[in-house]
């Protein structure tokens, strides 16, 4: 499996690429009033409103910087790759890397029951690596009211 | 949805051209020279000193072999993107992103259009081998016939070559025996009257066998999408069209696109 590598302020993270639809630059995006903390805004994706959840932000307080590596990673919120998207901020979004699940059994993966649940951390040679789980980002962004409800709007 | 690459957004094509470049590629070197504005991101270019466009001494040669290879080059070209925007970035995809997606479509067929007698014919691109000019043919005794035309020599091996006019039953423009004739006494260029003879060898292959056929035009590649391509009305007959998979059109000509699998089960047929 292949996996898109990215940081998050110092940390390394990785995301299972069978669930990324499209890696994107940074565009200008929407905030909107009052929006929760993580919430980095929304824009416009071939005209659907599309969320972004700026990751650095949400777990470390701290935006993430706009440079050319840090690029907006376009999740579907189902597996099926279909209907609604959002967006992920990140930096250095600049490769992928496969890593078998071997490494992953055999390298003791860890989680902390207290932390908010994204998935395992691994150690590689390049260091520790958190390995993001997407439907369990999913959730926890939606209990976090990171991603929007949808509702008939009547202006 | 295509599922390609998630990098694909940065893959520049026509719709999508490139920003100003990172670097630029110097004659004779495919590795990047560093311009004026990168010299602070990448002050260490190794492979232009003892790399492959510097004097090769570098010890990490011997197992990289090319420093495209190598794991300080590669680090080099992600840290190109450790910069900030340029100016108008943001605002360029914000737009770009905004507009509607651009689908292909899907199922395009490609083809080959070419002309037998009267007849505009098509077949699928993927079964030719190549076009060439005439040759003779020689006849088969006791075995030519209105469909096997005879044998011809196409780089050195002898191939059945077939008639297509024969076997839908269209009158030739150029029919094999008098343009082989004239192709036999004038070599390639060759010329019946004032008029230089269209016709050609077309070498097709299908499930490992080729086949030669002689058609009087050959006009060029084409595509149509499934939707352009309609059945072939009932009210026509000839074996031109129950040769043919369905009709589209192309510059007010009615164009046949014929359905390979018949065909050839029909030129395997005549030669037994």
């Amino acid at each position: 499996m292949l996996w898109l590598i990215f940081h998050v302020g110092v940390e390394r993270f990785a995301i299972r690429s069978d669930r990324v639809d499209k890696v994107l630059p940074t565009v200008e995006l929407h905030r909107t009033v009052q929006s929760p903390n993580g919430l980095a805004g929304a824009f416009s994706y071939h005209g659907a409103v599309t969320p972004v959840i700026d990751l650095a932000q949400w777990l470390q307080g701290t935006s993430t910087p706009l440079r050319l590596s840090s690029r907006i990673i376009l999740i579907p919120l189902d597996a099926e790759l279909s209907g609604q998207k959002f967006g992920l901020l990140a930096e250095r979004v600049v490769e992928l890397r496969p890593i078998d699940q071997e490494v992953i059994n055999a390298t003791g993966a860890a989680t902390w029951p207290g932390a908010l649940a994204l998935g395992p951390v691994i150690a590689d040679e390049h260091g520790m690596l958190q390995l993001l789980d997407i439907d369990k980002l999913i959730a926890e962004a939606r209990r976090h009211e990171l991603l929007p409800v949808l509702v008939e709007q009547h202006v | 949805m295509n599922r390609s690459s998630p990098f694909d957004a940065f893959i520049p094509s026509p719709e999508n051209p490139p920003l100003a470049p990172d670097f630029t590629i110097a004659n004779g070197s495919d590795l990047p020279i560093l311009g004026e504005a990168n010299i602070t991101v990448l002050e260490n270019d190794c492979w232009n000193k003892i790399g492959v466009t510097g004097d090769r001494s570098c010890p990490e040669l011997l197992k990289h072999v090319h420093c495209r290879n190598c794991p300080v080059f590669t680090s080099a070209g992600q840290r190109l993107f450790e910069r900030d925007l340029p100016a108008g970035h943001l605002a360029e995809w914000t737009r770009r992103l905004a507009e509607p997606e651009i689908v292909a479509e899907r199922g395009t067929v490609s083809v080959l259009i070419f002309r037998v007698g009267e007849e505009w014919l098509a077949i699928d691109i993927g079964l030719l081998v190549e076009i060439g000019e005439l040759r003779p043919i020689h006849t088969i005794p006791n075995r030519s016939n209105e469909v096997l035309v005879g044998l011809v020599s196409i780089r050195g091996e002898l191939e059945l070559c077939l008639s297509l006019g024969g076997l839908l039953a269209i009158k030739m423009q150029y029919p094999p025996n008098i343009a082989k004739s004239a192709a036999t006494e004038s070599g390639h260029h060759s010329v019946v009257g004032r008029d230089r003879i269209t016709a050609r060898l077309m070498v097709v292959s299908r499930a490992g066998r080729r086949w030669v056929f002689q058609v009087d035009e050959v006009e060029g590649v084409s595509r149509f999408t499934p939707a352009e391509l309609t059945n072939v009305p009932s009210t026509v007959s000839g074996s031109a069209t129950s040769f043919a998979k369905g009709i589209f059109w192309r510059d007010e000509r009615r164009i046949g696109f014929l359905d390979e699998v018949r065909l050839f089960e029909t030129f395997e047929r005549s030669l037994t």
